[in-house]
């Protein structure tokens, strides 16, 4: 009997984690044919086998989210794909791929190509993981397995003594915010005795509220902070963004935002659904709205601000990337289901932007350039077509229409304001965040002006290949075709997180 | 005799863990090893408490025993005598006490102010046995996940402490 319970349960995990299973084994088998051929394949080329071979693995998950994959939870919870899930982790499969062909770009690959490659992929399970879970236990195992990876992923180049640096730091603050989060999960766990969310919710509805588990909310909400790069938890970002590999930096920017931004949404709506308290006008109750309100309000005024100071790029993107945390907050913070869809579809297309941006720094970076406002200086002289690429991510990351930024930001922005019975609180967040958009308007276009009013001082065209290149027209292009027809994948977006 | 018991416990683990980082009679990290140690012991000693058994005998086998004989060795190994006598950053000390503080004053009032413990009953389980069927029915997942997370660790591991690998 018991053996019978095995086998079907094996079985439906298996159907359930597919797209998972195949990542791990693609990480494997990138693993293997590292060491088979290592040495005896030029660097390049194995580089680019393993690419290949990575991206296939991906284009394989996506194809099962999208053609074959059941809705529904297995082992009473642990785990649970509904469509929602599945448009989140083609989301993530997406911009883990792009990461992955800016790597391509990458000339003179640094060793270990295989161990590269599988890390990437495995930290891609942890945010696959990540995005099904419906389970305290399963969340922080998720939340390390991304962690540990990308800790892991940003000291690589440890020839470089401030690469093995930062990482230590990055490793040591995610080291404390999974300490807060496991406390916290603890005390939840003790308070109401269920680790799965939906057995919290209903253990939780109608009581009243306790101070020993709203003080485990916060703790935990402090280890997602980190995870989402929300002030006051975002010292690590602007070293990671700065020393980290290019692909690894724009896979922490934008799919592991992703991730972490589903899951808040699922660990507050689906666990703490009845205790969010509220933040209407003066008249404040105590709830775990208040903390993200808080968390919103600080990410766009510190990163909006940090950023204005800024002289290396990669830093200012990371200070940005707060203010763009603190803007998406607002999305899980309004009640109706078009806040957290409104949420993710602002990640994702936040994610091809800064990816985009982060090619083409990488292409002046091998060009020869520091990363300051320097490098950028003549851009329009030296390669005009890089630079109107460029204007376009740029202006989609600031907000202007036509382009998706300013979509995902209007659509974030109406989903916190038709919540009903307008709080007060909601709206002056809204506004707190128009002002904010504003203010970052000023370093957005600095970055243009530098690229194309001042005169260069370099002379000679930038020189980049066809991964490179290909890789910052597509994503430009993406931000305007989808900003001009956004109609069927947003639509597709908000009817898969309402049902 | 049980509450005795966790109270001379609970006690062992916050004076030895203090004593880990804070020694005021000697800096040397052998010293701080042994003190883990003694932490550990009496972690163990919690979870005999709590009738986890197999979670005392691991935590005295793998941390105490294995770990810690790393870390012994790695001491060793590097010869580390006594720490240099840090320069303490003021501002960064008095931040720290002041969260500290503030995060442990909450702590304390919510436990006082919550009716935690109260009417409850124990209900103890966690034999090897339970600990086993639930580790491979209910949450296969996750123990097959922890799989895939050590390998990811042993991958860093040896990635990043060879010196020149190929």
């Amino acid at each position: 009997m018991n053996q019978l319970i095995q086998a079907a349960t094996h079985g439906d995990i298996l159907k359930l984690t597919a797209p998972e299973c195949i990542l791990v084994v693609t990480a494997l088998v990138a693993l293997a044919v590292s060491f088979a051929f290592n040495g005896r394949m030029e660097a390049l080329r194995l580089s680019r086998t393993l690419s290949w071979l990575s991206i296939l693995g991906l284009g394989l998950a996506s194809g099962v989210l999208l053609f074959n994959q059941p809705a529904g939870d297995v082992l009473g919870g642990l785990f649970y794909t509904n469509d929602a899930c599945r448009m989140v982790k083609l989301g993530i499969a997406a911009l883990g791929a792009a990461s992955i062909w800016l790597h391509m770009g990458n000339q003179r690959p640094f060793p270990h190509q295989g161990e590269f490659h599988a890390l990437l992929l495995l930290a891609m399970v942890g945010m696959f993981l990540l995005v099904g879970a419906d389970h305290l236990l399963m969340i922080f195992v998720a939340l390390e397995l991304t962690a540990l990876s990308l800790y892991i992923l940003t000291g690589f180049e440890k020839s470089k003594p401030v690469a093995t640096q930062t990482a230590l730091k990055y490793f040591l603050i995610g080291g404390v915010s999974a300490a807060f989060v496991l406390y916290g999960f603890s005390l939840i766990y003790g308070m109401t005795g269920y680790l799965s969310l939906s057995d919290i919710q209903v253990a939780l509805t109608g009581k009243p509220t306790d101070p020993l588990l709203a003080m485990g909310l916060v703790m935990s909400l402090i280890g997602f902070g980190f995870k989402i790069a929300a002030a006051p938890f975002h010292m690590w970002a602007p070293d990671v963004y700065q020393v980290a590999p290019t692909p690894v930096a724009s896979l922490i920017a934008s799919a592991s935002k992703v991730a972490g931004f589903f899951v808040l949404g699922r660990f507050l709506w689906g666990g703490f659904g009845g205790f969010e308290g509220s933040i209407h006008g003066w008249h404040w109750s105590a709830g775990w709205m208040v903390v993200l309100g808080l968390l919103a309000c600080l990410s766009m005024i510190i990163g909006n601000l940090a950023a204005l100071k800024q002289s290396n790029i990669r830093r200012l993107l990371a200070y940005s990337a707060v203010a763009h945390s603190g803007y998406a907050l607002l999305g899980i913070l309004s009640p109706s289901s078009s806040g957290p869809a409104s949420a993710a579809f602002y990640m994702i297309t936040y994610g091809v932007s800064i990816i985009g941006v982060f090619g083409l720094l990488h292409v002046l970076s091998q060009n020869g350039q520091a990363s300051d406002w320097r490098a950028l200086e003549g851009l329009r002289h030296r390669s005009p077509w890089l630079a109107a690429c460029f204007m376009l991510l740029v202006l989609s990351m600031a907000g202007i229409p036509p382009l998706i930024g300013f979509l995902g930001k209007f659509n974030l922005f109406i989903s916190a304001l038709k919540t009903s019975g307008n709080p007060l609180g909601l709206i002056l967040l809204v506004a707190l965040a128009l002002g904010a958009s504003a203010v970052s308007l000023y370093y957005y276009l600095g970055m243009l002006k530098a690229a194309f009013c001042k005169d260069a001082t370099q002379t000679g065209t930038i020189e980049a290949n066809g991964y490179q290149i290909s890789l910052i027209i597509t994503t430009a292009l993406i931000t305007i075709l989808l900003g001009v027809f956004p109609g069927t994948l947003l639509a597709r977006f908000m009817e898969a997180f309402a049902s | 005799m049980q509450e005795l018991l966790f109270y001379i416990f609970s006690a062992l683990t916050l004076i030895c863990g203090f004593l880990v980082v804070a020694n005021p009679f000697t800096r040397n990290p052998v010293t701080s090893a042994m003190f883990l140690v003694l932490t550990i012991v009496s972690m163990a000693g919690l979870f005999v408490l709590l009738n986890a058994f197999f979670l005392a005998a691991v935590q005295v086998m793998v941390y105490a025993g294995a770990v810690i004989v790393l870390f012994l060795f790695v001491i060793m190994l590097l010869d580390v005598k006594e720490v240099e006598r840090q320069h303490y950053n003021l501002f960064g000390v008095v931040l720290g006490l002041l969260g500290l503080l503030s995060v442990g004053g909450m702590l304390i009032k919510a436990i006082l102010a919550s009716g935690v413990g109260k009417d409850l009953h124990p209900h103890m389980e966690g034999t090897t046995k339970d600990l086993g069927m639930k580790l491979f029915t209910d949450y296969v997942l996750p123990f097959e996940i922890m799989g895939v997370l050590l390998l990811v660790g042993m991958i860093g591991v040896i990635l990043l402490s060879k010196k020149n690998l190929r």
